[in-house]
């Protein structure tokens, strides 16, 4: 066997033993929970002990990475070549990207609002956001933000695992674009659980909760790539950790005045229109990592 | 700077305040998985004085780390001997201030992720709001710490940790000289805060929620101050 195939063995070997350990150590613990109790309580809000579990799982992928980098005698480099990925260099081009791992996924949540606005004029109202709020409305995503950064330790529990260890493994054996559809399947099959038992959508809509999951895993794959490219573009996790973070803060000014009864049941219940603003940027950054990938090739050769 | 970031780190490792913070930390979480909320009617509250000790530790801890990393530099005589090593007075000062927001950023999230082992074993819902309730609170003080860092890194980095401590010193004293008279002399009963705060509603939202982005830019204006006055070489004023 040569020394290339060994190599590729290895990291196979390494990739099973990260993915079973962060699918094992999220969904058990899951599926126990769920099995036992439930997602929401009486009045349909989210439980205290679902948004812990939650809170938890996050940070699965992270200690799947450690354990994993342990047992394989990978090493816990914080910086560098197959490092854990957590320097930060703050050349400009660095702060361009963290800058659009901030603001990008607040702009394209609002844009896609606008979309369903356009679309359905009725499913925004100006009307339904409270005359005290309206003076400051403006303000809400500055707090969004800075509150996703401040506690951005559950995005970068998942980026640490995603998109620090499994995305260049993924890269080195199916290229680049490849291992983003690959990529975004696998981080998407890794919610499958929780949207069994309602996470994000619910359960009360048609064919639940197979429909949830591949619109769900839509997302993510066109998510994986803007993520994907923000760690190469940076050689760091803290962008996709921040965007991760933003992006689940779903922190926006229009959403306020969103009047969800006035949107058709698909676009209330799964936002496939707001979706499409991520889901341009998702290819223009899938296009730009099988370009990098194209570039590094030429240069191999 | 990974290099001068593990130096500094290096410093406050082996301290005393350092162990003990994380004997507690463990001590904390071995508590809290034997004793769930409805194994021991006080589980709860001992739990929650645990919590709120340790969380009101790792708040102040930074803050009393700072003359041990400065002082360091100073025994080491880093500034003297900077002209021969490999990294620029840019690197040096940064490593300072990014050195504050790791920590800080890593003990923010240590604190939420107690409250969370906390509030998973905790039966008594009054305590789980206070304790969500004191996260906040703890966020809020971090960043009050931070402006107040702002102002104590050019003041240890430009003219050294023995002058520092009279600057601290002085400006603790300024500020109890202030608030001396409020306390003397303004009777509470006649201060309609609820009717201020209603009034100037707008301006009070707008600081809170905008005090993260202020901070961030006063410390990243402090740094660009301290950069600007730092000089590396002989330095005689600790000699």
């Amino acid at each position: 066997m040569s020394k290339e195939n060994t190599m590729e063995t290895i990291e196979k070997a390494r990739l099973w033993i990260f993915l079973g350990l962060a699918f094992a150590l999220a969904l058990i613990p899951q599926l126990i929970f769920f099995l036992n109790s439930s997602y929401y309580d009486g009045e349909g809000q989210m439980r205290d002990s679902t948004s812990f579990l939650l809170a938890y799982s996050m940070l699965t992928p992270t200690i799947a990475v450690l354990l994993t980098r342990m047992f394989t005698r990978e090493g816990l480099a914080l910086t560098g070549e197959n490092s854990l990925k957590l320097g930060l260099d703050l050349k400009k081009s660095t702060i361009l990207v963290l800058a659009a791992a901030i603001f990008l996924p607040w702009l394209t949540r609002e844009l896609g609002i606008l979309m369903d606005g356009v679309l359905f004029p009725e499913s925004i109202d100006l009307a339904k956001v409270d005359k005290e709020i309206r003076p400051i409305l403006w303000m809400i995503p500055m707090v969004g933000l800075g509150n996703s950064i401040m506690l951005s330790f559950g995005g970068l529990g998942e980026e640490l695992g995603w998109r620090g260890y499994m995305m260049p493994k993924l890269e080195k054996i199916f290229g680049p674009v490849k291992s983003v559809v690959l990529g975004g399947i696998i981080w998407g099959a890794w919610h499958y659980v929780g949207i069994c038992f309602g996470h994000n959508f619910g359960l009360d809509y048609w064919g639940a909760p197979w429909i949830g999951m591949l619109v769900f895993t839509v997302f993510t794959i066109f998510e994986n790539a803007f993520l994907t490219l923000l760690t190469k573009k940076s050689n760091s996790v803290w962008p996709a950790a921040f965007a991760h973070a933003v992006n689940n803060s779903g922190t926006s000014i229009l959403a306020f005045m969103v009047n969800e009864k006035c949107l058709p049941e698909v676009e209330s219940r799964f936002g496939v229109i707001s979706m499409l603003p991520m889901a341009v940027i998702g290819l223009v950054c899938l296009i730009m990592l099988s370009k990098t990938g194209t570039r590094n090739k030429e240069k191999a050769s | 700077m990974k290099g001068l970031l593990y130096k500094d780190f290096l410093a406050i490792k082996g301290k005393w305040f350092s162990i003990a913070l994380v004997v507690f930390v463990v001590v904390y979480v071995g508590l809290r998985i034997t004793l769930p909320g409805g194994r021991w009617e006080y589980a709860d509250i001992l739990l929650y004085f645990l919590y709120s000790v340790v969380s009101a530790v790792l708040v102040v801890f930074p803050t009393m780390s700072l003359n041990y990393i400065f002082g360091q530099d100073e025994k080491s005589k880093s500034k003297k001997y900077m002209l021969s090593l490999p990294f620029a007075k840019k690197d040096f000062v940064a490593s300072k201030y990014v050195l504050f927001l790791v920590v800080y950023y890593v003990l923010l999230s240590g604190i939420y992720i107690l409250s969370m082992a906390f509030m998973i074993g905790a039966t008594d819902q009054q305590m789980i709001e206070n304790v969500q309730q004191e996260n906040i609170v703890r966020m809020g003080l971090m960043l009050v710490f931070l402006l107040f860092h702002s102002v104590q890194f050019p003041v240890y980095l430009l003219l050294g940790v023995k002058k520092a401590g009279e600057v601290n010193t002085t400006i603790i004293m300024l500020i109890m000289l202030a608030l001396l008279p409020v306390f003397l002399f303004v009777n509470p009963d006649n201060l309609d805060l609820s009717a201020f705060m209603m009034k100037h509603k707008n301006i009070i939202v707008a600081v809170i929620t905008n005090v993260f982005w202020f901070v961030l830019g006063i410390y990243y204006l402090s740094y660009r101050f301290t950069l600007k006055h730092f000089k590396v070489g002989e330095v005689s004023e600790y000699e």
